[in-house]
């Protein structure tokens, strides 16, 4: 099996092939026609067949007297990145060798043959694997599910399903991925079927992890170097930008799915900015009091350590590899002089509190607060022109 | 006679077995409780009072104080006043009941006939219990419980009707006086048995209480009870159980008379009474920690298939013997013979029914 | 009294059947879980058997956490043979990465492993024996022993219960000193728990009349519905997982399996008794037998283990029968994959097949002798 380097725990192994006077001999003779793909796991052997000869298989492995492999131990479905697998291991109380077969189907057609005529303790494994995997089994005569309620919606156990860690991080992308991909497909819509979006999923929950593991090195490293906070907060930022150039550079229809940390990041940079203007004050401030100036000499300090700061800080940071930038500050604003720009920024940030202010009243969580205040803002930017 | 006025008397009598009744099962509880814990290795209640003596009072309040809950859709009156129909017509039956010479409400000339026709009464409050919660598992428990109930009472009255036709009388205190000399167990050890046995099962204690381990301990008829009507299903169940312990040693084990006569003082003879009533009593417990339960079909063919030939047979010995006016020697040698075949086929078929029971697994060193 | 049944009645009268919601919150199910029985009279015409209540998704959760996180999670399915699953991952995690353990960790290993198998099956005696109609005292019995195995684990590991005591690659730490003496103490003491139980209730006329011939199963019925453990000794396959597929140094031990024939509720908790005994023998023969000292932990093993990439489907045999992990690993810090078989699901799966057509009452002992685990069950 070829190794891909798609995402992170993606690889396989190239598989080992099983030592001769195994039963995968017999196998080979009894199903001399049908393509078989032996391999030796670290304890049975496991046979890959193909999902169409698997009910002649099974059949033959559970009535031919010399393979006789009469029960069934387990049947598990497995989520590789690519595909939907069903493992079933059999064990033969006549021979006493065991085997696993393995075959797969995919998220967009997860059908498979049901042996639960064959061995009846089949049925509530199905039933599980059903659940949990969505793989439905045709012919089995009752497939509610076993273990969770019914009409869940979802299957827990793919790998697109979240695991707890990234959980913030993956619903934002999977929201912001659902409705871009709303916007831009209408027709395909209709169908909530989990198969055709886990395939996006699966990327951008890979996506999701490998930011993920690039913020943590990133901090890591910058801990280690003992930055402070911002530093190490525009270092993190840097990181994400390199993933997220890599990303676009490797597969270009990502690029939606890069526009997606687009406000994250904007955030990010908006916020870092404004706490540097908020130690800039603080800094304005107590040395202001310590000199023992009025209030209005005070306001006129704060103002002008600003001023500083504004013509240290240059413009503000640009987003970086915008492909489809969404609405945006489109048009590049004419270079503004320096009191407008501090004017601006003043206004911007009544608008801001009263947003935060107004949200807050109302009660919101955290989330909606921000969006809502980003709204605020955007309607003010539009007014201004 | 503690007033010369009847109704007086009666009322005085009655007033003392009113505030009697409610303490027997504080006293049985506890008993079994301990008897139980003994026979299970531990200690039983230790705590409240000393040695836990205190115990039931404790549950008593609680079970006082506890929220009477009604089913909002169970039958109104017929859930309401089935506690009553179940405990009433026991406390009746005690009227008729004479723990010594001097020591009962009444003396009837049909004493064992209305102990034992009053008693069943309770039956029907059973099938209300069970009808009345609107629970399936207690129209399954009140459905077997009446059948059982009045399964078992023919065997049981059929004893007593053996025990009559020696005694000649009905009237419990004329019984208790004819077995100066030998108490009725010796004529009649197969009505014994047969009562005993036939007890346990009115009472439904293990092994017959199927109807009270609906589905295994849920609570068959009970289940929708709490506080104070389930207290009174507790009350009724000891009650009858001490009725049936005192019934026996009254006219089986010779009451207060045997060995020691009519003449000894009237505290002796409640001793003696006493006694032979725990005697019972202990074994009621002693029964009840050790066997399992029978099930349903196997508790029906038990009565119908086993006890009720047998206690046929005791009536006929009976009659045998005394229409024919042989002496009494031979009735207890028939009897006795009865007895120990009836005890033998009962034994041949438990075992019978399920094959030889000598260790049925092998144990193997190798697996091919 | 026996315990066939009689023909159906046929009915003049239109009857219905009752539907019985033996429901999740019951004294004799054995943890949480329902089962709709529909009943004609007292007969089971259809018993469905709903899990899940207890579904906490272990499979899901071991995929997030590394090797070691993941032990926890074993402990939590079958919660009265602890050992015995975590040997299992234990098993499949040594396989994949090839990790030796050391003697005298595996003489641990077997010694702990064993005496939770007697104190389960002690479990199994009690609540089985509650379910029958006694009225608590095989309870009683076992858990007086069971309290004795449990102050040893306790000794070791420091908990009662979630042990979380094997690692890969051997245990955690080492067994106080004076142990070996005093499982001497606790094996004599469970003989005379075994003896107590047996005189109880093996020769008991009503139990005998309870259990015997209900619910016969044969062997290629029981090997069809994915029997294992006890349930299937107790049909006469003779297929026990530490002599046909010996695991760890169970070859060493000299034990007898013991193998019933009918397969009825009777034959199985006579199996279990006796498996109780061997257990016993397995046990004194490893005190004997384990090195005074030694490495307890295979070299060179990390905290954080990162396995080579491959699977095993490694299995062992608990006391509720063949409970299996089929691991797949992805060079990561944790599983990719970790299926867990649970021998109380497959063995519970075929409840509708054996409660059919006894009675109520019945249908409950038959759950009780499949003497499952809830938490296993759903995992």
């Amino acid at each position: 099996m070829a190794e891909q380097q798609a995402h992170p725990g993606q690889q396989q192994a190239t598989l080992v092939a099983p030592p001769p006077g195994t039963v995968v001999d017999i196998f080979k003779e009894v199903l001399s026609d049908i393509e078989l793909t032996p391999y030796q796991t670290a304890g049975d052997v496991a046979i890959v067949v193909q999902r169409e000869d698997l009910p002649r298989v099974m059949k033959t492995a559970k009535e031919h007297p010399r393979l006789a492999l009469d029960y069934l131990r387990c049947l598990s479905g497995v989520d590789t990145y690519k595909e939907l697998e069903v493992v079933y291991h059999l064990y033969s109380f006549r021979h006493k060798h065991s085997v696993q077969v393995k075959a797969s189907c995919s998220y967009d057609e997860p059908h498979m043959p049901t042996v639960s005529h064959l061995w009846q303790t089949a049925n509530w494994h199905e039933r599980e694997t059903k659940e949990l995997f969505g793989i439905i089994f045709d012919g089995h005569p009752d497939l509610r599910p076993l273990l969770t309620e019914e009409g869940l919606g979802y299957y827990i156990l793919r790998k697109s399903h979240p695991l707890a860690e990234i959980e913030e991080w993956q619903e934002d992308y999977l929201k912001l991925a659902a409705e871009l991909e709303a916007k831009t497909k209408p027709a395909a819509a209709a169908a909530p079927a989990a198969p055709s979006e886990a395939e996006d999923r699966a990327a951008k929950v890979a996506l999701a992890q490998k930011k993920a593991a690039a913020i943590k090195k990133a901090r890591d490293e910058a801990r280690a170097k003992g930055l402070s906070t911002e530093e190490e907060k525009a270092f993190v930022q840097q990181a994400l930008r390199a993933v997220e150039e890599e990303e676009a550079k490797r597969a270009p229809v990502a690029a939606s799915a890069a526009a997606a940390p687009t406000p994250t990041e904007d955030r990010a940079a908006k916020v870092a900015l404004a706490q540097k203007k908020a130690a800039a004050i603080k800094k304005a401030r107590d040395e202001a009091r310590a000199k023992g100036l009025s209030m209005e000499e005070e306001k006129a300090f704060v103002q002008q350590a600003l001023k500083a700061l504004e013509a240290e800080a240059g413009p503000p940071p640009a987003p970086s590899a915008q492909a489809q930038a969404p609405a945006a500050a489109a048009a590049p604003a004419p270079p503004m002089d320096r009191a407008a720009k501090i004017a601006l920024a003043q206004k911007k940030a009544t608008v801001i509190k009263k947003a935060r202010d107004e949200a807050r009243a109302r009660g919101m969580s955290s989330e909606e607060e921000r969006r809502f205040v980003a709204e605020a803002l955007k309607k003010f930017a539009a007014e201004q022109g | 006679m503690i007033a010369d006025n009847p109704w007086v008397d009666a009322l005085v009598r009655l007033g003392v077995l009113a505030i009697a009744m409610p303490l027997i099962p504080l006293v049985l509880v506890y008993l079994e409780r301990k008897v139980i814990g003994r026979i299970q290795m531990r200690l039983g209640p230790m705590r409240v009072g000393p040695h836990g003596t205190l115990q039931t009072v404790a549950d008593t309040i609680k079970l006082l104080t506890k929220e009477d809950l009604r089913p909002r859709s169970a039958d109104r009156w017929t859930f309401e006043l089935a506690p009553f129909v179940v405990v009433v017509p026991t406390l009746v039956a005690f009227v008729a009941l004479p723990f010594t010479g001097g020591f009962f409400i009444r003396n009837l000339a049909l004493g064992l006939f209305f102990i034992v026709a009053v008693s069943g009464l309770s039956i029907v409050g059973f099938l209300m219990a069970g009808w009345g919660s609107d629970n399936k598992y207690a129209l399954l428990g009140g459905a077997r419980a009446a059948a059982q109930l009045i399964s078992y009472e023919i065997p049981l009255v059929l004893a007593v009707l053996a025990v009559a036709m020696i005694g000649g009388s009905l009237n419990l205190e004329e019984l208790v006086n004819q077995q100066g000399r030998v108490p009725f167990i010796i004529w009649q050890p197969l009505a014994f048995l047969i009562f005993t046995t036939a007890g346990l099962a009115e009472v439904y204690r293990n092994p017959f209480d199927i109807p009270v381990a609906e589905s295994e301990v849920v609570g068959g008829p009970f289940i929708e009870y709490s506080g104070i009507r389930w207290s009174m299903f507790q009350l009724a169940e000891y009650a009858t159980t001490l009725l049936i312990a005192v019934l026996a040693s009254l006219i089986f084990l010779g009451g207060w008379n045997w060995p020691l006569g009519n003449e000894a003082g009237a505290w002796l003879q409640i001793i003696w009474i006493v006694l032979k009533t725990s005697f019972f009593v202990l074994f009621f417990f002693w029964a009840r920690a050790s066997l399992p339960r029978l099930r349903v079909d196997q508790l029906m063919a038990f009565c119908w298939q086993v006890l009720l030939p047998f206690a046929f047979l005791q009536v006929i010995i009976n009659g045998l013997v005394l229409v024919y006016g042989w002496p009494d020697l031979l009735l207890g040698v028939f009897s006795g013979l009865a007895t120990i075949a009836a005890a033998y086929l009962t034994y041949r078929s438990a075992r019978q029914a399920v094959e030889p029971y000598s260790p049925r697994y092998q144990t193997v060193r190798s697996i091919s | 009294m026996a315990t066939e049944l009689p023909p159906p009645v046929e009915h003049e009268l239109e009857t219905i059947d009752l539907n019985i919601n033996v429901g999740p919150q019951h004294p004799a199910t054995h943890g949480v879980f329902r089962m709709i029985l529909t009943v004609d009279g007292e007969l089971v015409v259809d018993a469905d058997p709903v899990i899940g209540y207890m579904h906490r998704g272990g499979e899901k959760l071991s995929e997030n956490c590394d090797y070691r996180q993941a032990i926890g999670y074993q402990d939590r399915t079958d919660y009265l043979a602890q050992f015995n699953t975590e040997w299992t991952y234990m098993l499949a995690v040594e396989k994949v990465g090839g990790i030796e353990v050391p003697e005298r960790a595996e003489y641990i290993r077997v010694i702990l492993g064993e005496l939770n198998r007697i104190s389960s099956h002690f479990m199994f005696a009690g609540a089985f024996g509650t379910d029958i109609g006694l009225f608590g005292t095989p309870f009683m019995y076992s858990f007086r022993e069971r309290e004795r195995i449990q102050d040893l684990f306790e000794e070791v590991t420091g908990e009662r219960m979630m042990y979380n005591y094997f690692r890969p690659g051997g245990v955690a730490w080492d067994i106080p000193d004076g142990f070996k003496d005093k499982v001497r103490d606790v094996l004599k003491e469970a003989q005379q728990g075994i003896d107590d139980l047996d005189g109880l209730m093996t020769e008991n006329e009503v139990f005998l009349a309870r259990c015997r011939g209900l619910n016969p199963v044969s062997p290629e019925e029981a090997i069809n519905w994915g029997f294992s453990g006890p349930m299937l000794r107790a049909t006469g396959v003779k297929h026990d997982l530490r002599r046909a597929e010996p695991y760890s140094i169970y070859d060493r031990f000299d034990f007898d399996i013991p193998v019933g024939t009918s397969g009825d509720v009777y034959d199985r908790y006579l199996v279990r008794l006796e498996e109780m005994r061997q257990s016993a023998r397995i046990v004194e023969q490893a005190l004997e037998q384990i090195p005074d000292e030694g490495p307890i932990m295979a070299p060179g093993i990390k905290r954080v283990l990162r396995l080579p990439h491959g699977e095993v489907y490694a299995r062992t045999e608990t006391p509720r029968g063949e409970y299996g992990i089929y691991l797949i690993s992805r060079g990561g810090e944790g599983p990719y994959r970790l299926k867990i078989r649970s021998p109380c699901f497959c063995n519970l799966s075929a409840l509708r097949n054996m409660a059919v057509g006894n009675y109520m009452a019945d249908a409950i002992i038959i759950l009780g002798s499949i003497d499952i685990v809830l938490c296993e069950v759903d995992r």
